[in-house]
């Protein structure tokens, strides 16, 4: 009752839609679907969507080995830097027929979700297009979802502290691991911090890694309190490090190595090596471990995929 | 007709269970469905932007910083003290009080006429489960004939309730009621006691309300103010509406053809150098994307 039927002749007079401006790129045979490639992204140097994707075009050959397989969280800013985003697990239902997905069981929504995994070089222009800048990742690949295939400590500094103490931290984090027999690596956030990555690629269970990861994390604060904390309290983190253990879960997704991030510059998480984070350290310099997309080109150009160990390289974890 | 399924009406369920639980007193359990007895007719408007009439939609964002927060990532919480919260989730309201979830508790049985109206709040139906119908056809039938209600305590959406269980012609309906402690004492307020008025005064005003005395016909009453709004509404439409802006107008129709040629570009390079990585000089790609737009 008091439904409101419009009237016969049309109600809008002479507005008709403009046509819509999609391009299609081709790659590797498939069509991929891109709009509003002039869009900006990051106003305080004009990136652009089109740099975006352009970005994760050259950066392919090195980060689709990293994100193979494992279901993918898109952060989507559908207007860039400065508009809102927000967070998307389930794939979503328009996609193209070839975005591949893998299910995830859901205990809070008692289902599977289908998340999306970025496979190949059209996934990923495909999500980018979405306006997914971040690209966050399970520690654990799709089929063996229990199973992480790294232990990963996330360094955050509670200003005024910066990546240069977080270098501190790491550093110590990476003795520790010596002292095991264990190899660690390191990367910076792209944001502010730094994380460091020990790769299992073994049989071992996220209550391993993450008992592990929070004794560690709770043996450096009990040993340097004035410098780490291990609990996440905002209060407690003025000028020190947060050593984040809580990220070996399997319901947690970490940012993906070369992923950029949604910062005021077009900031990527960058591979680094033990030596750079002890020259940073030592200069007391954070800019020496920020770099922008271009930079990350250029560093790949000239030394490879620093990463690459973190999937290669089996690894247990003792004790 | 044997009792059991076919005896219940198949009705499509427009109407929507809240909860499965049961009627439970003594040594008895009827197993019902919950189900709003009432509707809201009202009417919905949507905020939109005056310039484009684009709808207008809500975020949550955190205080702290602005950022949107995702449905996943919120929690429940008490302000015990200004700025400090501790955290509740399902299992915490669960644990309140693991008896009373989807139960109608009925404690009392009282008559109907002793309860002042003020106590009642706002009705729902109970409809019986699968071998719950003969005892509430039971318990409606004695209630029917006695008179009396059942006063039970009912926990709907973690707030607990005072409720009457009522016969409502062929329906038992759930009547919440108001705890004593939450009706305001209106003592606060000045009434005046017994009217200082005279005999004749008294009897012109009875005569009044005599002369406008009527049956109590509920239908007689309607929602006047909704529907003229209604009739604002089809005049509107009538002389022509307006339709939103469609969504995404691109400002200008930039050389977008360029753009893209330049990804295909890049497309190219990376493939050609197999296996590794983008070799050409990234510095004179720099900025190409934007320049061209």
């Amino acid at each position: 009752m008091g439904a409101i039927r419009a009237p016969k002749q049309p109600a809008v007079k002479g507005s008709a839609k403009p046509a819509e401006l999609k391009q299609v790129l081709e790659v590797q045979g498939r069509k991929v679907p891109v709009s509003r490639l002039e869009k900006v992204f990051y106003p305080a140097t004009g990136f652009t969507k089109g740099d975006v994707i352009d970005f994760y075009i050259r950066i392919s050959s090195v980060l689709l080995p990293h994100l193979k397989n494992r279901p993918l969280t898109l952060k989507r800013y559908p207007d860039g830097v400065e508009g809102g985003f927000f967070y998307e697990k389930r794939c979503p239902p328009y996609r193209p027929d070839w975005v591949q997905t893998a299910p995830v069981w859901s205990d809070k929504n008692d289902s599977e979700i289908h998340f999306c995994l970025a496979n190949d070089l059209p996934s990923i222009i495909w999500a980018a297009n979405l306006g997914d800048l971040e690209l966050h990742t399970f520690l654990a690949k799709a089929k063996q979802i229990d199973r992480p295939t790294m232990l990963v400590f996330d360094l955050d500094p509670g200003p005024p502290a910066n990546i240069v103490q977080c270098c501190e931290v790491g550093l110590l984090v990476k003795e520790r691991f010596d002292r095991m027999g264990l190899e660690s690596f390191a990367k910076t956030s792209g944001s502010k911090g730094l994380q460091v990555y020990v790769p299992l690629n073994t049989a071992v269970s996220y209550d391993t890694t993450k008992t592990f990861a929070h004794n560690l994390a709770q043996e450096l604060e009990s040993q340097r309190p004035e410098l780490i904390v291990s609990r996440m309290e905002k209060r407690l983190r003025t000028g020190k490090i947060l050593v984040d253990w809580s990220q070996n879960d399997r319901h947690k997704t970490t940012v993906c190595v070369y992923s950029l991030r949604a910062k005021e510059h077009p900031t990527v998480s960058t591979p680094v090596t033990w030596e750079e984070v002890r020259s940073a350290l030592k200069k007391k310099d954070p800019d020496k471990l920020r770099f922008t997309s271009d930079e990350v080109l250029r560093r790949v150009e000239k030394h490879g995929d620093l990463f690459e160990p973190v999937l290669k390289l089996k690894q247990k974890l003792k004790g | 007709m044997d009792s059991g399924e076919s005896a219940r009406k198949l009705s499509p369920k427009s109407m929507r269970a809240i909860w499965k639980g049961s009627i439970s007193f003594s040594l008895i359990n009827i197993p019902i469905a919950l189900y709003p007895a009432t509707r809201k007719e009202e009417l919905k408007f949507r905020l939109l932007r005056a310039s484009d009439l684009s709808p207008v939609n809500y975020k949550r964002v955190a205080e702290a910083d602005g950022v949107e927060v995702p449905w996943d990532q919120i929690v429940k919480g008490y302000e015990y003290e200004k700025g400090k919260f501790v955290v509740l989730k399902d299992e915490d309201f669960k644990r309140a009080d693991v008896e009373a979830t989807q139960s109608v508790d009925i404690i009392d049985f009282v008559d109907l006429d002793d309860i002042n109206p003020i106590f009642f709040d706002k009705p729902y139906y109970l409809e019986p489960e699968k071998r719950g119908e003969k005892a509430y056809a039971l318990l409606r039938e004695a209630l029917k004939q006695s008179g009396k209600v059942g006063i039970a305590k009912v926990v709907i959406k973690t707030r607990q309730h005072l409720a009457a269980v009522k016969p409502q012609k062929q329906v038992l309906a759930l009547e919440l009621m108001h705890f004593a402690e939450e009706i305001v004492d209106a003592s606060e307020l000045k009434i005046p006691e017994a009217p200082d008025v005279g005999t004749r005064e008294l009897a012109m005003a009875k005569d009044l309300v005599d002369k406008m005395s009527v049956k109590w016909d509920p239908s007689k009453y309607t929602d006047d103010y909704r529907h003229r709004i209604l009739d604002v509404i089809h005049e509107k439409v009538e002389s022509g509406g307006k339709e939103a802006a469609p969504r995404g107008t691109p400002k200008k129709a930039t050389n977008v053809v360029d753009l893209v040629s330049v990804l295909q570009e890049s497309l190219e390079q990376a493939s050609r150098s197999s296996g590794g990585h983008s070799k050409r000089k990234t510095t004179s790609h720099k900025r190409k994307i934007s320049r061209a737009a």
